[in-house]
């Protein structure tokens, strides 16, 4: 298609030679008008855009205009977008005027080009001395701003405002809702819940209260028992003073040490009669370890040991007592058994129904199923193996019950009854059998007989029962105490026994944790003590070979919080305590 | 010494700004806070109260950037503050933040901060940089004479095209189709010289082509031949003269634009840091609202 542009400058120009108004001829179907430089008919009048409508031909002779540019264009008189033109019609683009004019080729369009004079040609220098400013930046601004209080501010806040709004806000995706305003994560034990941030935080402007705790931890126990005048030193401890959520990492109890040491680096200043002594720092400044061990309070039943079914009826009160281990004399436990780790841990072996055998710590002391406290030990469980209760060793069926003295005499009477009985039957002639009448068994054996028979089986019993506990059996494993003025069987006390299972109830120690070391890398003295009294629980130092304090870099970091509880059971309720007026007045 | 915001007063907000963020950063690795560091402990309050109102102030800039007759403090001291203590302000709201950061206002805030920051970072080097490659661009004249001088080239390349018909629609057409690159920010940037030519055919029934004229190639192409072709030693040197024309002001284009492109660049990195400003004020306001309301 060709396009031929005759250009006519109109409104007397000046320059009369214009080199233009000869024509050019443009091979071309789409035409593009405008006053950039790259456009092929180029108009530099007033009011066309760099790029402004685009000519296009079909090759039936059709003709078609189009504005490129916003400002529309003019088609005789009227204003257009687009539209066909035909010869004759009139184009006005700016300040320029475009005729078609007729031609006899279908393949050719004939413009007639009207410009206002425009010289000199050159372009407008003037314009590019002062730098065109860019885009605005007020309305940017205003936007940004704006959109972002508006989006995370203002509507998440119409949603605290009006809770109709808000559960539709947090449960869409991609929605702001006030879950934008949190700074951090939950704990994973607080992710159920969720989004509902005003579980939490309840009053505007207010830090979060114990009160929404208590919601689902109503049971939590105090630190001290809330019934004494120690609680009033709690009535300022808010539960977010150890518990903060929304920090990273994530935890449920905040574990610097001053959350102890504020009280406990010098705890008479708060509780001037405390037995608690002071601590700062497990490495360096924590004191020794007081055992806890239970004390049998003198006098109970007199003869009944306190182990095991069957004990005697008044149960033994025992009390426990705090040793302290730079008091060597006291450092004792008084359990009343006597036994010796050297003796059964003798790298020889000890003599056992099997024959030699040598015995490990494992052999008695098992771990629960837990792993970290270990089983108590019973007597059936891990002694009886070797210890027998026969009190005639060569009768297999001779043996004593355990753990109840009168249940043992009585097996020896019985006993020895029986012995009687058949030892007088072998004895007796074959011709003198009485005849025994129905209703009147007792009288089998004459008056004179059965005294004679219970005084010979008392003798025997006493003998044996004395035997075996001042000698053998009972006496080898308990201390007996004898008290000659008592008759019979009263003049004996198996001392009673409890083994201490907890020997630091206010810590937490986890074997189960400590898999990696021997039982001897602790409890080191267990292979030479020769007395149950000996109290084989490692000290401090023997830990802090291994555990710093909780700053240490060497070695394990042992804040308070790892062997220490806050919440200690059966202080009594945190509720109960946070309960009081004058706490609820603040 | 030259004084630029730079070396203001010797240094003045430099050394202020300096000594606040090493103070800071001591503060911040002695303190010992019982739970993670972050803004809510009391160092965290602190911090966050000096960076905000460090923010507030930096912004104040604008305004007073814009009053010409305030006489509050000189602009270049205004302008020496307001670069060294907004890096400084960046570095105290990163301790204050403890480096918790999540999905939230407040790690947006902290974001826009960065842009903004690292925005006005790009603003300083352009402006201790592109004012001395400007100069240099223009050869140490004015835009308004190098404009002055492509103007006289046009007109001297006019008076000599009078030789030959095709030769003046050559020139005129070049002229006319001479790019410096539009208004727009984006064409300032790139620089392209999207300068056209339209060469008629050799005679009125050849189709004229238009063709690009990038750094007046296409011009002194066309020039040249028709100077081969000249039979005359008068038409060869009029010739001569327009291609010296021809390439002197596409030298004196090639440096208006490259320039333009400086100037450009000078002002472009304000576009982002204005705006995003704007949406850290926002941002900071609903930061210090949200953080209290949910205490």
């Amino acid at each position: 298609m060709r396009f031929w542009l005759l250009r006519k400058a109109s409104g007397g120009g000046a320059s009369g030679s214009n080199p233009a108004s000869s024509g050019v001829l443009l091979n071309t179907r789409r035409l593009t008008i405008g006053s950039g430089p790259n456009q092929h008919l180029q108009l530099t009048a007033a009011g066309v855009d760099e790029r402004h409508a685009v000519l296009t031909a079909s090759s039936l002779g059709g003709l078609r205009v189009a504005a490129v540019s916003g400002k529309g264009l003019g088609v005789n008189g009227r204003r257009e977008i687009r539209a066909r033109l035909k010869a004759g019609d009139v184009l006005q683009i700016g300040a320029a005027r475009l005729t078609v004019r007729p031609t006899r080729s279908r393949r050719a369009v004939i413009l007639e080009v009207n410009e206002p004079a425009n010289d000199p040609p050159e372009p407008d220098y003037e314009r590019w001395d002062v730098l065109v400013p860019g885009p605005r930046m007020s309305p940017w601004s205003w936007a940004l701003s704006l959109g972002f209080a508006a989006l995370f501010l203002l509507l998440p806040l119409i949603g605290v405002v009006m809770p109709g709004i808000q559960d539709p806000l947090r449960a869409t995706p991609l929605l702001p809702s006030d879950a934008l305003w949190s700074p951090g994560p939950l704990h994973t034990a607080h992710q159920s819940i969720g989004t509902r941030c005003d579980a939490c935080h309840v009053k505007a402007f207010e830090p979060v209260r114990d009160h929404e705790c208590f919601v689902c931890h109503a049971n939590v126990q105090h630190h001290v028992n809330i019934r004494t005048a120690d609680v009033s030193l709690f009535h300022d401890t808010q539960c977010t003073a150890c518990h903060v959520e929304h920090k990273q990492p994530a935890a449920l109890v905040q574990r610097d040490p001053r959350v102890c040491t504020d009280c406990h680096a010098d705890l008479g200043r708060r509780k001037a009669n405390t037995t608690v002594r002071n601590a700062t720092d497990f490495g360096t400044d924590h004191p020794d370890f007081r055992l806890t061990v239970l004390a049998s309070m003198g006098a109970g039943s007199g003869s009944g040991a306190a182990t095991g079914p069957g004990a005697g009826n008044t149960p033994i009160p025992w009390k426990a007592i705090r040793l302290d281990r730079d008091d060597p004399a006291h450092f004792v436990e008084h359990s009343h058994l006597r036994f010796s780790h050297l003796q059964h841990l003798d790298p020889k072996g000890i003599k056992s129904p099997t024959g030699e055998r040598i015995l490990g710590c494992q052999d008695c002391h098992r771990p629960n199923s837990s792993g970290r406290e270990m089983l108590p030990i019973r007597m059936e469980t891990h002694c009886s193996g070797c210890h027998s209760l026969l009190f005639d060793e060569h009768d297999p069926t001779s043996g004593v019950p355990h753990g109840n003295i009168e249940a043992v005499y009585k097996t020896l009477r019985e006993h020895f009854s029986h012995e009687y009985l058949v030892q007088s039957g072998a004895t007796s002639p074959a011709g003198s059998r009485q005849v025994r009448r129905p209703g009147n068994e007792q009288k089998t054996l004459s008056e004179g007989e059965q005294r004679r028979a219970r005084d010979w089986v008392d003798t025997q019993s006493l003998k044996i029962a004395r035997e075996l506990l001042e000698k053998r059996v009972c006496a080898d494993c308990h201390e007996v105490t004898r008290d000659p003025g008592k008759p019979g069987l009263e003049q004996w006390r198996v001392e009673p026994v409890q083994l201490t299972a907890d020997w630091m109830p206010r810590a937490r120690f986890d074997h189960a944790a400590h898999v990696s070391e021997t039982c001897v890398s602790c409890h080191g003295k267990a292979p030479e003590s020769k007395h149950a009294t000996d109290i084989l629980i490692p000290g401090i130092a023997r830990c802090r070979e291994c555990h710093g304090g909780a700053g240490s870099s060497a070695k394990v970091a042992s804040d308070c919080l790892m062997c220490h509880a806050f919440h200690i059971p059966s202080r009594g309720l945190w509720l109960r305590a946070s309960a009081n007026p004058e706490k609820a007045a603040r | 010494m030259h004084q630029s915001f730079v070396n203001y007063r010797n240094y003045r907000y430099g050394t202020l700004a300096t000594l606040a963020t090493v103070a800071t950063i001591v503060a911040y690795m002695v303190d010992k806070p019982r739970v993670p560091p972050n803004g809510g402990t009391w160092l965290g309050y602190t911090l966050g109260t000096i960076a905000g109102l460090l923010v507030v102030f930096l912004s104040l800039f604008g305004v007073r950037k814009r009053s010409f007759s305030s006489r509050i403090g000189t602009a270049i001291g205004w302008l020496s503050a307001h670069v060294y203590l907004g890096i400084a302000a960046l570095v105290i709201a990163t301790l204050h933040s403890g480096m918790h950061f999540g999905a939230n206002v407040h790690t947006a805030a902290y974001v826009l901060m960065w842009v903004v920051t690292l925005s006005g970072c790009w603003g300083v080097y352009a402006y201790v940089r592109y004012p001395g490659l400007m100069t240099r661009q223009r050869g140490n004249l004015r835009r308004k004479e190098l404009l002055l001088q492509i103007a006289e080239l046009d007109q001297r390349s006019l008076g000599l095209a009078g030789l030959a018909p095709r030769v003046e629609a050559l020139i005129g057409d070049s002229i006319r189709r001479t790019d410096l690159g539009g208004p727009r920010l984006w064409a300032q940037l790139r620089a392209r010289d999207r300068s056209y030519l339209m060469i008629a055919g050799g005679s009125a029934s050849q189709a004229a082509h238009l063709v690009p004229n990038s750094g007046n190639h296409a011009l002194i192409e066309q020039l040249a031949d028709l100077r081969l072709a000249a039979p005359e030693e008068g038409t060869r040197a009029t010739l001569q003269s327009l291609l010296e024309c021809a390439g002197a002001k596409a030298a004196l284009l090639q440096r208006l634009r490259r320039e333009t492109k400086l100037a450009a660049l000078l002002r472009i990195w304000l576009f982002i840091h204005v705006p995003v400003c704007c949406a850290l004020l926002a941002a900071l306001f609903t930061h210090v609202i949200t953080v209290f309301l949910y205490w």
